[in-house]
Protein backbone atom coordinates (compact mmCIF):
# COMPACT_ATOMS: atom_id res chain seq x y z
CA UNK A 1 0.00 0.00 0.00
CA UNK A 2 1.49 3.60 -0.93
CA UNK A 3 1.49 6.58 1.16
CA UNK A 4 -1.06 8.57 -1.17
CA UNK A 5 -3.67 5.31 -0.42
CA UNK A 6 -4.09 6.41 3.15
CA UNK A 7 -3.50 10.49 2.95
CA UNK A 8 -7.29 10.32 3.24
CA UNK A 9 -7.40 8.96 6.49
CA UNK A 10 -4.35 10.15 8.15
CA UNK A 11 -5.40 13.76 6.95
CA UNK A 12 -8.60 13.00 9.33
CA UNK A 13 -6.69 12.99 12.49
CA UNK A 14 -6.77 15.72 14.92
CA UNK A 15 -3.08 17.02 15.40
CA UNK A 16 -2.97 16.96 11.28
CA UNK A 17 -2.74 19.86 10.21
CA UNK A 18 -1.67 19.93 6.92
CA UNK A 19 -0.53 17.05 4.52
CA UNK A 20 0.53 17.03 1.21
CA UNK A 21 2.81 14.57 -0.78
CA UNK A 22 6.75 15.08 -1.49
CA UNK A 23 9.38 14.85 -3.93
CA UNK A 24 9.83 11.14 -2.43
CA UNK A 25 6.32 9.71 -1.86
CA UNK A 26 6.17 10.28 1.92
CA UNK A 27 3.45 12.20 3.45
CA UNK A 28 4.20 15.36 4.91
CA UNK A 29 2.01 16.25 8.06
CA UNK A 30 2.37 19.52 9.59
CA UNK A 31 1.56 18.82 13.59
CA UNK A 32 0.30 21.75 15.50
CA UNK A 33 3.76 21.20 17.73
CA UNK A 34 6.64 24.00 16.88
CA UNK A 35 9.99 23.93 17.47
CA UNK A 36 11.68 26.49 19.87
CA UNK A 37 11.60 28.91 16.82
CA UNK A 38 8.13 29.08 16.49
CA UNK A 39 8.39 26.32 12.90
CA UNK A 40 5.56 24.07 12.52
CA UNK A 41 6.86 20.39 13.47
CA UNK A 42 6.84 18.62 10.25
CA UNK A 43 6.66 14.55 10.80
CA UNK A 44 6.65 12.37 7.57
CA UNK A 45 4.79 9.24 6.61
CA UNK A 46 7.03 6.96 4.52
CA UNK A 47 6.04 3.37 3.27
CA UNK A 48 8.91 0.50 4.71
CA UNK A 49 7.71 -2.60 2.82
CA UNK A 50 5.12 -2.01 0.90
CA UNK A 51 4.04 -5.94 1.02
CA UNK A 52 3.53 -6.15 4.30
CA UNK A 53 2.02 -2.32 4.65
CA UNK A 54 4.31 -1.56 7.25
CA UNK A 55 5.09 2.69 7.77
CA UNK A 56 7.15 4.91 9.46
CA UNK A 57 7.18 8.23 10.81
CA UNK A 58 10.11 10.32 10.72
CA UNK A 59 11.17 13.87 11.04
CA UNK A 60 13.57 13.25 7.77
CA UNK A 61 16.42 14.72 9.96
CA UNK A 62 14.85 17.77 10.41
CA UNK A 63 15.45 18.35 13.60
CA UNK A 64 19.38 17.71 12.88
CA UNK A 65 19.60 20.05 10.47
CA UNK A 66 17.64 23.01 12.31
CA UNK A 67 20.08 22.90 14.99
CA UNK A 68 22.91 23.17 12.58
CA UNK A 69 21.33 26.72 11.81
CA UNK A 70 22.04 27.40 15.32
CA UNK A 71 25.66 25.74 14.68
CA UNK A 72 25.25 22.96 17.12
CA UNK A 73 26.05 19.61 15.72
CA UNK A 74 23.84 16.98 17.87
CA UNK A 75 26.88 14.71 17.31
CA UNK A 76 29.81 16.98 17.63
CA UNK A 77 30.20 15.42 21.62
CA UNK A 78 29.31 12.89 23.62
CA UNK A 79 27.38 14.70 25.81
CA UNK A 80 24.90 15.35 23.01
CA UNK A 81 24.91 12.02 22.05
CA UNK A 82 24.11 10.90 25.39
CA UNK A 83 21.16 13.86 25.95
CA UNK A 84 19.89 12.42 22.31
CA UNK A 85 19.96 8.95 23.25
CA UNK A 86 18.76 9.46 26.51
CA UNK A 87 15.82 11.29 25.00
CA UNK A 88 14.89 9.14 22.37
CA UNK A 89 14.73 5.73 25.06
CA UNK A 90 12.37 7.48 26.72
CA UNK A 91 9.98 8.28 23.58
CA UNK A 92 10.62 5.22 22.35
CA UNK A 93 11.80 6.47 19.29
CA UNK A 94 14.74 5.28 17.07
CA UNK A 95 17.60 7.52 15.70
CA UNK A 96 18.49 5.97 12.46
CA UNK A 97 21.94 8.59 11.10
CA UNK A 98 20.31 11.45 12.87
CA UNK A 99 16.43 10.75 11.78
CA UNK A 100 13.97 10.31 14.26
CA UNK A 101 11.65 7.43 13.27
CA UNK A 102 8.72 5.39 15.04
CA UNK A 103 7.78 2.18 13.12
CA UNK A 104 4.06 1.91 12.06
CA UNK A 105 2.03 -1.34 11.24
CA UNK A 106 -1.14 -0.20 11.82
CA UNK A 107 -3.11 3.05 10.54
CA UNK A 108 -4.24 3.37 14.27
CA UNK A 109 -0.48 3.51 15.67
CA UNK A 110 -0.21 7.00 13.97
CA UNK A 111 -1.53 9.25 16.18
CA UNK A 112 0.34 8.06 19.14
CA UNK A 113 3.50 7.89 16.80
CA UNK A 114 3.36 11.95 15.77
CA UNK A 115 2.68 12.84 19.47
CA UNK A 116 5.99 10.63 20.56
CA UNK A 117 7.99 11.83 17.39
CA UNK A 118 7.25 15.33 17.70
CA UNK A 119 7.64 14.99 21.46
CA UNK A 120 11.45 13.51 20.56
CA UNK A 121 11.80 16.51 17.93
CA UNK A 122 10.63 19.27 20.28
CA UNK A 123 13.28 18.16 23.46
CA UNK A 124 16.47 17.30 21.14
CA UNK A 125 15.47 21.10 19.74
CA UNK A 126 16.09 22.18 23.45
CA UNK A 127 19.39 21.29 22.57
CA UNK A 128 19.43 25.22 20.83
CA UNK A 129 19.91 26.36 24.48
CA UNK A 130 23.57 25.01 24.85
CA UNK A 131 24.32 26.69 21.24
CA UNK A 132 28.00 28.48 21.41
CA UNK A 133 28.07 31.78 22.24
CA UNK A 134 30.90 33.66 23.44
CA UNK A 135 31.64 31.65 27.25
CA UNK A 136 34.44 29.48 28.28
CA UNK A 137 32.26 26.50 27.60
CA UNK A 138 31.73 27.79 24.33
CA UNK A 139 35.47 26.82 23.55
CA UNK A 140 35.65 23.48 25.21
CA UNK A 141 33.15 22.60 22.75
CA UNK A 142 34.83 24.19 19.79
CA UNK A 143 37.76 22.06 20.99
CA UNK A 144 35.71 18.61 21.37
CA UNK A 145 33.93 19.36 18.26
CA UNK A 146 37.50 19.75 16.89
CA UNK A 147 38.68 15.81 18.65
CA UNK A 148 35.82 14.60 17.13
CA UNK A 149 35.57 15.52 13.77
CA UNK A 150 39.54 14.65 13.72
CA UNK A 151 39.05 11.24 15.01
CA UNK A 152 41.08 11.83 17.98
CA UNK A 153 40.79 8.88 20.93
CA UNK A 154 39.80 11.31 23.63
CA UNK A 155 38.02 12.10 27.56
CA UNK A 156 36.23 15.42 28.46
CA UNK A 157 36.99 16.07 32.26
CA UNK A 158 39.47 13.89 33.51
CA UNK A 159 41.00 14.13 37.27
CA UNK A 160 44.46 12.99 37.97
CA UNK A 161 45.29 12.69 41.79
CA UNK A 162 47.54 15.63 42.04
CA UNK A 163 50.76 15.94 44.27
CA UNK A 164 49.41 17.85 47.15
CA UNK A 165 46.48 15.62 47.93
CA UNK A 166 43.98 17.45 45.75
CA UNK A 167 43.01 16.07 42.33
CA UNK A 168 43.44 18.40 38.98
CA UNK A 169 40.97 18.62 36.71
CA UNK A 170 41.87 18.68 32.91
CA UNK A 171 39.26 19.94 30.03
CA UNK A 172 40.35 16.47 27.88
CA UNK A 173 42.71 13.76 28.23
CA UNK A 174 44.22 12.39 24.08
CA UNK A 175 45.65 9.30 23.44
CA UNK A 176 48.18 9.48 20.84
CA UNK A 177 49.83 7.03 19.03
CA UNK A 178 53.02 7.64 20.51
CA UNK A 179 52.27 10.45 23.52
CA UNK A 180 49.20 11.12 25.47
CA UNK A 181 48.08 14.71 25.83
CA UNK A 182 46.31 16.75 28.38
CA UNK A 183 44.32 19.87 27.33
CA UNK A 184 43.78 22.63 29.21
CA UNK A 185 41.10 25.67 27.36
CA UNK A 186 40.96 29.64 28.32
CA UNK A 187 37.60 30.64 26.47
CA UNK A 188 37.19 33.55 28.79
CA UNK A 189 35.89 36.70 26.82
CA UNK A 190 35.84 38.93 29.91
CA UNK A 191 38.92 40.25 29.92
CA UNK A 192 39.01 40.72 33.84
CA UNK A 193 39.04 37.36 34.07
CA UNK A 194 40.99 35.66 31.73
CA UNK A 195 44.50 36.75 33.82
CA UNK A 196 43.04 34.42 36.60
CA UNK A 197 42.14 31.74 34.71
CA UNK A 198 45.28 31.55 33.15
CA UNK A 199 47.12 31.36 36.48
CA UNK A 200 44.77 28.64 36.78
CA UNK A 201 45.82 26.88 34.30
CA UNK A 202 49.54 27.48 35.07
CA UNK A 203 49.03 26.18 38.47
CA UNK A 204 47.53 23.05 36.96
CA UNK A 205 50.37 22.29 34.67
CA UNK A 206 52.69 23.13 37.76
CA UNK A 207 50.94 20.73 39.55
CA UNK A 208 51.04 17.55 36.33
CA UNK A 209 54.78 18.29 35.71
CA UNK A 210 55.06 16.07 39.51
CA UNK A 211 53.01 13.14 38.44
CA UNK A 212 52.61 12.78 34.80
CA UNK A 213 56.05 13.53 33.49
CA UNK A 214 55.20 11.44 30.03
CA UNK A 215 52.08 13.76 29.27
CA UNK A 216 52.01 16.18 26.31
CA UNK A 217 50.24 19.71 28.28
CA UNK A 218 48.74 21.46 25.78
CA UNK A 219 46.80 25.26 26.41
CA UNK A 220 44.56 26.26 24.41
CA UNK A 221 43.15 30.08 24.25
CA UNK A 222 40.29 31.60 22.16
CA UNK A 223 41.82 33.21 18.96
CA UNK A 224 38.40 35.15 18.30
CA UNK A 225 39.11 36.98 22.19
CA UNK A 226 42.09 39.40 22.30
CA UNK A 227 41.56 39.16 26.45
CA UNK A 228 45.05 37.37 27.34
CA UNK A 229 48.03 39.07 28.39
CA UNK A 230 51.16 38.66 26.64
CA UNK A 231 52.94 37.47 30.21
CA UNK A 232 50.47 35.32 30.90
CA UNK A 233 50.79 33.65 27.23
CA UNK A 234 54.52 33.79 28.23
CA UNK A 235 54.33 32.24 31.08
CA UNK A 236 51.92 29.06 30.16
CA UNK A 237 54.68 28.54 27.31
CA UNK A 238 57.29 28.11 30.29
CA UNK A 239 54.79 24.88 31.63
CA UNK A 240 53.10 23.66 28.22
CA UNK A 241 52.71 24.33 24.37
CA UNK A 242 50.41 27.18 23.81
CA UNK A 243 48.26 27.68 20.69
CA UNK A 244 45.56 30.07 19.71
CA UNK A 245 42.20 28.00 18.85
CA UNK A 246 40.69 27.68 16.02
CA UNK A 247 43.23 29.79 14.01
CA UNK A 248 46.27 27.41 14.97
CA UNK A 249 44.53 23.82 14.76
CA UNK A 250 46.29 22.52 12.14
CA UNK A 251 49.32 23.02 14.48
CA UNK A 252 47.54 21.52 17.50
CA UNK A 253 46.26 18.43 15.22
CA UNK A 254 50.02 17.66 14.62
CA UNK A 255 50.82 17.70 18.03
CA UNK A 256 48.31 16.01 19.38
CA UNK A 257 49.40 13.44 16.92
CA UNK A 258 52.79 13.21 17.17
CA UNK B 1 23.64 43.38 17.34
CA UNK B 2 20.72 45.28 16.64
CA UNK B 3 18.34 45.84 13.35
CA UNK B 4 19.98 48.92 12.61
CA UNK B 5 23.35 47.16 12.61
CA UNK B 6 21.78 43.76 10.24
CA UNK B 7 21.12 46.39 7.90
CA UNK B 8 24.46 48.12 7.66
CA UNK B 9 26.01 44.45 7.04
CA UNK B 10 23.39 43.43 5.38
CA UNK B 11 24.18 46.76 2.91
CA UNK B 12 27.28 46.61 2.93
CA UNK B 13 28.93 46.54 -0.57
CA UNK B 14 31.93 44.52 -1.23
CA UNK B 15 31.19 41.47 0.77
CA UNK B 16 32.77 38.01 -0.76
CA UNK B 17 32.74 34.45 -0.78
CA UNK B 18 35.92 32.87 -2.29
CA UNK B 19 36.16 29.20 -3.41
CA UNK B 20 33.07 26.48 -4.30
CA UNK B 21 30.42 25.86 -2.11
CA UNK B 22 29.10 21.80 -1.80
CA UNK B 23 26.50 20.44 -0.70
CA UNK B 24 27.59 17.13 0.90
CA UNK B 25 26.35 14.22 3.07
CA UNK B 26 26.79 13.82 6.54
CA UNK B 27 26.51 10.34 8.20
CA UNK B 28 24.23 12.30 10.74
CA UNK B 29 21.43 13.99 8.56
CA UNK B 30 19.78 11.36 7.09
CA UNK B 31 19.77 12.21 3.06
CA UNK B 32 19.84 15.83 3.88
CA UNK B 33 23.28 17.31 2.56
CA UNK B 34 24.92 19.84 4.19
CA UNK B 35 27.68 22.44 3.73
CA UNK B 36 28.90 24.63 7.22
CA UNK B 37 31.23 27.63 7.87
CA UNK B 38 31.80 29.06 4.63
CA UNK B 39 33.27 32.53 5.40
CA UNK B 40 31.60 35.74 4.64
CA UNK B 41 34.12 37.94 3.87
CA UNK B 42 33.13 42.19 4.63
CA UNK B 43 34.97 45.17 5.56
CA UNK B 44 33.31 45.54 8.95
CA UNK B 45 35.34 42.56 9.55
CA UNK B 46 32.12 40.96 11.89
CA UNK B 47 33.05 37.27 12.00
CA UNK B 48 29.85 36.33 9.51
CA UNK B 49 29.83 32.27 7.57
CA UNK B 50 27.22 30.36 6.27
CA UNK B 51 25.77 27.37 6.23
CA UNK B 52 23.42 25.60 4.02
CA UNK B 53 20.89 22.23 4.06
CA UNK B 54 19.62 20.54 0.93
CA UNK B 55 16.64 18.12 1.40
CA UNK B 56 16.53 16.25 -1.63
CA UNK B 57 13.42 14.03 -0.46
CA UNK B 58 11.49 17.43 -0.29
CA UNK B 59 13.14 18.98 -2.06
CA UNK B 60 13.77 21.66 0.20
CA UNK B 61 16.83 24.91 0.74
CA UNK B 62 17.85 26.53 3.61
CA UNK B 63 20.87 28.80 3.55
CA UNK B 64 21.77 30.72 6.79
CA UNK B 65 23.94 33.19 8.06
CA UNK B 66 25.25 33.33 11.46
CA UNK B 67 27.55 35.60 13.37
CA UNK B 68 30.08 33.09 15.24
CA UNK B 69 29.10 33.71 18.92
CA UNK B 70 26.35 35.48 18.41
CA UNK B 71 23.94 33.39 16.41
CA UNK B 72 21.98 33.31 12.77
CA UNK B 73 20.95 36.88 11.57
CA UNK B 74 19.39 35.92 8.12
CA UNK B 75 17.86 32.48 6.70
CA UNK B 76 16.44 32.16 3.75
CA UNK B 77 14.01 28.34 3.56
CA UNK B 78 12.54 27.25 0.39
CA UNK B 79 9.90 24.53 1.16
CA UNK B 80 10.43 23.77 4.57
CA UNK B 81 8.60 23.75 7.93
CA UNK B 82 6.04 26.03 8.33
CA UNK B 83 6.14 29.05 9.85
CA UNK B 84 2.64 30.42 11.23
CA UNK B 85 1.38 32.97 8.44
CA UNK B 86 4.73 33.16 6.36
CA UNK B 87 4.22 29.26 5.06
CA UNK B 88 6.78 26.62 3.74
CA UNK B 89 8.78 29.50 1.90
CA UNK B 90 10.05 32.43 3.48
CA UNK B 91 13.14 34.45 5.01
CA UNK B 92 13.92 34.92 8.63
CA UNK B 93 15.99 38.66 9.41
CA UNK B 94 16.86 39.59 12.60
CA UNK B 95 14.41 42.52 14.15
CA UNK B 96 16.06 42.90 17.29
CA UNK B 97 18.86 41.81 19.78
CA UNK B 98 17.69 38.55 20.76
CA UNK B 99 16.52 37.36 18.10
CA UNK B 100 19.98 35.26 16.95
CA UNK B 101 19.36 33.93 20.34
CA UNK B 102 15.67 32.29 19.57
CA UNK B 103 16.88 31.52 16.20
CA UNK B 104 15.23 34.38 14.44
CA UNK B 105 11.63 33.52 15.07
CA UNK B 106 10.17 36.27 12.69
CA UNK B 107 9.92 35.49 9.42
CA UNK B 108 8.32 36.55 5.93
CA UNK B 109 6.66 34.87 2.80
CA UNK B 110 8.91 35.39 0.11
CA UNK B 111 6.34 33.68 -2.33
CA UNK B 112 9.06 34.80 -5.26
CA UNK B 113 11.40 32.30 -4.64
CA UNK B 114 9.09 29.35 -4.24
CA UNK B 115 9.62 25.99 -6.72
CA UNK B 116 13.08 27.86 -7.31
CA UNK B 117 16.27 25.48 -6.98
CA UNK B 118 19.33 25.42 -5.00
CA UNK B 119 21.07 27.47 -7.94
CA UNK B 120 18.19 30.28 -8.67
CA UNK B 121 17.87 30.62 -4.49
CA UNK B 122 21.63 30.74 -4.35
CA UNK B 123 21.72 33.76 -7.27
CA UNK B 124 18.69 35.73 -5.54
CA UNK B 125 20.37 35.97 -2.12
CA UNK B 126 23.84 37.03 -3.66
CA UNK B 127 22.25 39.60 -4.97
CA UNK B 128 20.08 40.80 -2.91
CA UNK B 129 22.49 40.77 0.09
CA UNK B 130 25.19 41.91 -1.95
CA UNK B 131 27.80 39.23 -1.60
CA UNK B 132 30.09 38.08 -4.74
CA UNK B 133 30.82 34.35 -4.79
CA UNK B 134 34.04 33.69 -6.18
CA UNK B 135 33.30 30.50 -6.81
CA UNK B 136 30.58 27.65 -7.60
CA UNK B 137 27.36 26.30 -6.14
CA UNK B 138 27.63 22.32 -6.41
CA UNK B 139 24.30 20.56 -5.74
CA UNK B 140 24.94 16.71 -6.73
CA UNK B 141 22.14 15.74 -8.77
Amino acid sequence: MECSEIRDAVRAFSLVQDCDTVASGALRIATPFEYPDGSQVDVFLRSVNNLFNQFELTDMAQTTTNLLDLQVKVWATKKRKQIVSDICEALSVQNRAGEFCVPINHIAEVPDGIVRLAQACIRVSDLMYTQRLLTPVALRDDVEEFLNAAEFNYEPSIEIPGPYGNPVSVDFGVFGPIRNSFILTIGTANSASAHPVANEVFKKWYDLSKVAKDRQFISLYDSRNDVLRNEDVARLGDVSQVFSFPEQQDEVRRALAA
Amino acid sequence: MDRQEFEALRDLPGKTIEGDIRFEPNSSTGRNLIFGDVPVRNDLNVDLVLNGTFKPDLPSVTYNFVVRGLGPICRVCVNGTKHGAAGRTHKHDLLRDTCPRQNLRGAAARPDLEGLNPTDVWETILKDANITHAGNLIVPP
